[in-house]
């Protein structure tokens, strides 16, 4: 299987400094000829390379504004994190008649379908016998992640579809019948916190096709959005907008790390943020040493998806931003609820195919090579010397001792075992002419 | 040979140490992992070398882990010395412990870590001498004979 990635390396800006290679929390980048290289099986497109790079060389690609032209009734179904990044004057509404203004036919808020989600899962928990605890499968980087990394944690997550594809599998429905086009013909476009959201919507997990068409970054329509917000607000336009705004509070919390929680309600739970924490608890669950927690909330970035690389206000500002919209709501969101009751139907929200673990085909040898290779990796791993510098291209000796057992580096690679690898990296980074 | 000894490899636990309890687990983990064993498999042998593990940080002043591997089976033995079991009939029994109360504030000490690696195990003997120490063995097949 080809895994598609939303990430790119500009061949041209990249100058091999290895910064992405030393976070990447899978080890999925080595950096050869002095150029970085990602691993597609290993890359759970978490964005946190593209943070780290000092030449910006590393982008996440989403769709853009001039492939709504492939449509003839576009749809825009903002991440509720879309509703924190601008300033408090500029309220909900003001943004969805934005979107109209610039381009959108109509906006949806996944806020019903929040709660049919919530109630969904919430059923889950109270049915399900196996190990626990269950793992959120909010974030699609963590999905991937234990797909990747936490193959026997598989079973742990929560096997239901987000609100945005429920979303978006009744927004094509209604809008076809409503303009009377064909259903192709009507675009459904995710407005994205994130690169992994994207990427779940080319090629989700579960690997069948998402009820999306497109996924555009909230960075990437973030200036066109502010100029014709502030423009309609000028004029007091009024947008004929179409589609609904009625939002929840478990939408909008759900863009907040804890928000799922605080609104399923599970009796135990834990939430936890950025790659290094999430990684230090798999290990922990997989050893049994956490064991009396039922609900498990995690996500790539940190704060949750208001820390989204494709967000434009900075994280803690847009989080209170967004507890603040939940605060000053002027209901309990009781219209939403009501309406989410009514079109609840048990069982109608799981995800269509099970997930299962990523094959390496590093892996895919029998027990006895494997525990050649193994013997290769220990006996150099000895003769290296452990400071993990990355300059063999690795970002840890014992990632670079698997290469080598693997055939894809050589012991030769390493500074400290090779003067003329050092000659070698002197030409290429040019630090004698420097 | 179903009794071949494909790799092999000794650890050594701290009693008291519980800034790095856990790791032996984790390695023996990793190597499993990192040689394609069935990932149910590594999360049984996972659970049970960390409640081992625990059992010496928990109540002994050190201890040996032998871990093996042979193409049928995980053999882990696990020597400590310390103060040994008494009665090893009650040890087993789910929810009964030695714990002080300073380990189990610390959350540890449940009663279950016995009772919890027999579940996980596939073979299971255990050997103790009050104020010497104790001995665990257990195996965890990895194919179908």
């Amino acid at each position: 299987m080809d895994f598609i990635h939303s990430l790119e390396i500009d061949q041209d800006k990249c100058c091999g400094k290895l910064h992405c290679m030393r976070v990447c929390p899978t080890h999925a980048i080595r950096v050869k000829n002095g150029k970085a290289v990602i691993d597609p099986v290993l890359c759970i497109d978490c964005g946190d390379c593209i943070l780290a790079c000092p030449q910006q060389a590393i982008k996440s690609i989403t769709d853009s504004m001039r492939d709504l032209d492939k449509f003839k009734f576009n749809v825009a179904i903002p991440s509720p994190t879309l509703f924190g990044q601008f300033q408090m004057d500029i309220k909900p509404n003001d943004i969805v008649e934005g979107l109209i203004t610039i381009g959108f036919d109509a906006v949806h808020e996944i806020s019903v379908e929040s709660e049919l989600i919530n109630m969904a899962i919430r059923d889950y928990l109270d049915e399900y016998k196996g190990p626990l605890p269950l793992i959120s499968s909010a974030c699609p980087v963590v999905i991937r992640l234990i797909q990747v990394a936490y193959p026997n944690m598989v079973k742990q997550i929560i096997p239901i579809q987000p609100p945005r594809e429920i979303a978006a599998r009744e927004v094509k429905k209604h809008y076809a019948k409503e303009t009377g086009l064909k259903e192709s013909d009507i675009g459904v476009i995710y407005l994205t916190p994130c690169p992994s959201k994207m990427i779940a919507i080319k090629q989700p997990a579960e690997d069948v096709k998402s009820h999306l068409d497109l996924a555009i970054g909230i960075s990437e329509i973030y200036n066109p959005l502010f100029s014709a917000i502030t423009k309609g607000k000028q004029n007091n336009n009024k947008v004929n907008k179409q589609g609904s705004l009625h939002q929840s509070r478990t939408s909008l919390s759900w863009a907040l790390t804890g928000g799922q929680s605080v609104s399923i309600k599970p009796s135990r739970f834990l939430t936890v943020a950025q790659m290094p924490n999430i990684i230090r608890i798999f290990d922990d669950i997989e050893k049994g040493k956490i064991r009396d927690i039922e609900f498990l909330e995690c996500y790539a970035c940190l704060g949750g998806c208001v820390g989204g690389s494709l967000t434009v206000e900075d994280t803690f500002v847009a989080r209170s931003k967004i507890q603040n919209l939940i605060a000053s709501m002027e209901d309990e969101g009781e219209k939403v609820l009501e309406d989410a009751r009514r079109k609840y139907k048990k069982g109608d929200y799981y995800i269509s195919q099970q997930l299962e673990p990523r094959k390496n085909p590093d892996v895919l040898v029998s027990i006895e090579e494997q525990i050649i290779k193994m013997k290769i990796r220990e006996n150099l791993v000895r003769k290296l010397p452990g400071i993990d510098c990355g300059l063999c291209g690795a970002p840890t000796c014992s990632a670079f001792a698997g290469d080598v057992s693997n055939g894809k580096a050589k012991v030769e690679d390493c500074v400290l075992l090779s003067a003329e690898r050092l000659k070698e990296l002197q030409d290429e980074y040019n630090t004698d002419k420097k | 040979m179903p009794g071949t000894e494909l790799y092999q490899k000794e650890f050594f636990i701290k009693g008291g140490d519980f800034d790095k309890a856990g790791e032996v687990s984790t390695e023996i983990k990793s190597i499993l992992k990192s040689v394609g064993i069935n990932s149910d498999i590594v999360r049984k042998v996972a659970i049970a070398t960390f409640e081992a593990e625990m059992n010496v940080v928990i109540h002994a002043n050190e201890g040996d882990l032998k871990f093996i591997l042979t193409p049928v089976e995980i053999r882990i033995t696990v020597k400590d010395k310390g103060k040994g079991i008494e009665d090893i009939e009650l040890a087993m029994k789910e929810g009964y412990s030695t714990a002080t109360e300073e380990m189990r504030e610390m959350g540890f000490g449940a009663g279950m870590g016995l009772p919890n690696i027999k579940k996980n195990a596939d073979g299971f003997e255990l050997t103790s001498e009050v104020g010497v120490g104790t001995l665990l063995k257990i195996t965890i097949r990895h194919k179908k004979a």
